[in-house]
């Protein structure tokens, strides 16, 4: 179905007169076939309007495709299907558009001809009639005096190009390309000229700006680091100074200390001096006392052995022998 | 139609998975020439009003502590300035802007054309061909002016055994030249892959029993498209730059 | 001969299928490249964050070529 289609369009862009194209060639050389052409049933025409449904005779195998372009006046074979296509809104617009049967060229072809009436593709593209055994024939008619690109794109024509990718449908290509053309060097022109460099001048400010208070933060920082400076130095000397004044009270204290011990020193000296005199004093007249006890202890001794001596002889004799002893 | 057709032997579903790309006039129904207003004029037009939006008309604050808008305008500029630098280097900033425009285009095709009843600008090849072709032009020929001859050294790989060169090289000729078909069609096929795929899961909504699950899988689909709406685009605009590194430095 | 159309959209919608099955080597490619990240990003998590841009090359280049066997399928659904 789609080969048909796609071959036969071009066949309808080209020609402007009353073409028959077989696309099946081999076609029954048996007697013309009886193509009956069922008038389409209001019931069939409503949802998909001029569409005809056309059910050749069992023998039929070829269905032949017919374009036609001329406004030539409706064969009588094509009452058949007129009626179908006066339900169809399309066929009221498209009044020029008639259907013939080209059947007098020959008997041995069953030619099948439907009015296709140029509707609204999307919702009933009406160029295709399908026959009982699935084939379809293609009818397509353009409408005089138009061109290649009506045929293809206008909106009557659609189903031709629907049928195969509109991505593939090189009459649109030199529209697409123009407008894209078009889109692009606008894109480029705007974005180009307004937008990347304010947007280059918005990053570039906001950079430098950073970049600025960064400074400005490192700036700060470093005065801080000053002024933390100054305060441990202001510190350090009052710490110094401090130092200095204890050192002082020190020295005062020590030499204070000092001229005391000194003045305790002497006066324990001067006591210590005169308890030794004192205590010379009072060996002096133990040893003279020891001396007289003794003197008399000798001469007593002595004459208690009967002698009678020279006092002074004992005297001195006991005063050798004490040398000495008591002092 | 013949989608329909069988549609209708499949009873009752309709499928129109490839219907959404058809491109249209967008006033009447005249003939498609080269300057016809058509659905793909509205929405390249809606894709430059988006990113006039974003990057004028959301920057115009000039805000020093960006708004949100003027936010996502900064992060877009950013990451693409970024990427050029990384992989093209110093000298590759120079081609910015035109990587910046196709990085823009892309993303914002993809994402307008992720809103429902919109039509997917880069899911036809005729766009995305337009896109590639320029990257590939463009850098083949900046690589000649930049290089001269020995831009040729690309396809000449020194450290491969000399026996393997003229192999490789042919490789590498080859490959080059396929590079703007698999730039091309990776960005096409992707967009209209998921978009074909949701309208798919949209089709079997009409089954009514099976419809819950259908909606599930197309919100799920929605989803992944949004990642590849974005990925594509980064994915298309780092190759670009891969290239532009290609032509800039082709030594290595 | 009357079913060559109909044989020819048998192949179609088999070619399609078939095609299909080459995204599934791109769902491993992307899985190992994603897998072998996150265990070179567990092992050694400071170097991660330098590699998500090969991440992203990688994943893209795998995936590419599941989207080319998709297209494949499309353009036999379609447009053959």
């Amino acid at each position: 179905m789609f080969s048909l289609l796609q071959q036969t369009a071009p066949a309808a862009v080209e020609t402007t007169t009353t073409t028959i194209t077989v696309p099946i060639t081999n076609a029954p050389a048996a007697a013309a076939p009886a193509v009956t052409v069922t008038p389409a049933a209001p019931v069939a025409a409503t949802p998909a309007p001029a569409t005809v449904t056309v059910t050749p005779a069992p023998a039929a195998a070829t269905t032949p495709v017919v374009t036609d372009a001329t406004p030539v006046a409706p064969v009588p074979a094509a009452t058949a299907p007129a009626p179908a296509a006066a339900e169809s809104p399309a066929a009221q617009t498209h009044a020029t558009d008639s259907i013939i049967v080209p059947n007098a060229t020959g008997a041995d072809h069953a030619p099948v001809v439907a009015e296709t009436g140029a509707g609204h593709a999307p919702v009933a593209p009406a160029e295709v009639v399908t026959t009982a055994d699935g084939h379809a024939a293609v009818v397509t008619h353009a409408v005089p005096g138009t061109d290649a690109a009506h045929a293809v794109g206008a909106g009557g024509h659609e189903a031709a190009a629907s049928a195969g990718m509109p991505q593939l449908d090189f009459a649109t290509f030199g529209n697409q390309i123009f407008w894209l053309l078009v889109a692009l060097a606008l894109i480029y022109l705007i974005l180009s000229r307004v937008a990347i460099p304010r947007l280059g001048r918005i990053l570039g400010d906001r950079q430098g700006l950073m970049t600025a208070d960064l400074a400005a933060a490192e700036d700060f920082k470093r005065k801080a680091r000053d002024a933390e400076a100054a305060y441990d130095k202001a510190l350090a000397d009052a710490r110094a100074e401090a130092g200095k004044i204890v050192a002082a009270n020190k020295a005062e204290i020590d030499a204070e200390l000092k001229a005391a011990i000194a003045k305790a020193d002497a006066e324990i000296a001067a006591r210590a001096s005169e308890s030794e005199r004192r205590i010379g004093e009072i060996r002096q007249s133990a040893a003279s006392a020891a001396l007289s006890v003794a003197r008399e202890v000798t001469a007593e001794l002595v004459r208690a052995f009967g002698a009678s001596a020279d006092p002074a002889t004992v005297d001195a004799a006991v005063d050798a022998r004490m040398k000495g002893a008591v002092q | 139609m013949a989608t329909q057709a069988h549609g209708e032997e499949t009873g009752g579903l309709v499928f129109h998975p490839m219907d959404q790309f058809i491109v249209k006039p967008l006033f009447g129904d005249g003939p498609i020439h080269w300057y016809t207003p058509t659905n793909v004029t509205l929405w390249l037009m809606l894709a430059v009003l988006v990113i006039w939006l974003l990057f004028v008309a959301g920057t115009s604050g000039r805000a020093l502590i960006p708004t949100r808008i003027q936010s996502m305008a900064e992060l877009t500029y950013g990451m693409v300035h970024k990427m050029v630098e990384d992989v093209t280097g110093k000298d590759g900033l120079k081609y910015f802007p035109y990587v910046f425009t196709l990085f823009c285009f892309i993303l914002f095709a993809n994402l307008l054309g992720l809103l429902p009843k919109s039509f997917s600008t880069t899911s036809h090849i005729a766009v995305t061909a337009v896109l590639a072709l320029a990257v590939f032009l463009g850098v083949t020929i900046l690589g000649f002016i930049k290089n001269g001859a020995h831009f040729l050294e690309l396809f000449w790989v020194k450290s491969a055994p000399l026996a393997l060169r003229p192999v490789l090289a042919i490789i590498e000729l080859i490959s080059y030249f396929v590079r703007p078909v698999s730039h091309s069609i990776r960005l096409a096929g992707n967009v209209m892959a998921g978009h074909a795929v949701i309208k798919v899961f949209a089709a079997f909504a009409a089954i009514a029993a099976i419809a819950p699950i259908s909606i599930l899988a197309i919100v799920g689909m929605y989803g992944l498209e949004v990642l590849v709406a974005v990925i594509q685009a980064y994915v298309f605009t780092i190759l670009t730059c891969v290239y532009l590194k290609d032509a800039l430095h082709p030594a290595h | 001969m009357e079913n060559v159309a109909t044989y020819a959209e048998l192949g179609k919608y088999l070619g399609a299928g078939l095609a299909c099955i080459g995204m599934a080597g791109a769902a491993m490619g992307v899985g190992n490249v994603a897998g072998n990240y996150l265990s070179g990003a567990l092992r050694n998590p400071s170097a991660a964050a330098s590699q998500t841009a090969t991440l992203f090359i990688g994943m893209a280049f795998a995936e590419a070529l599941g989207i080319f066997s998709f297209l494949v399928a499309l353009l036999l659904l379609f447009a053959a």
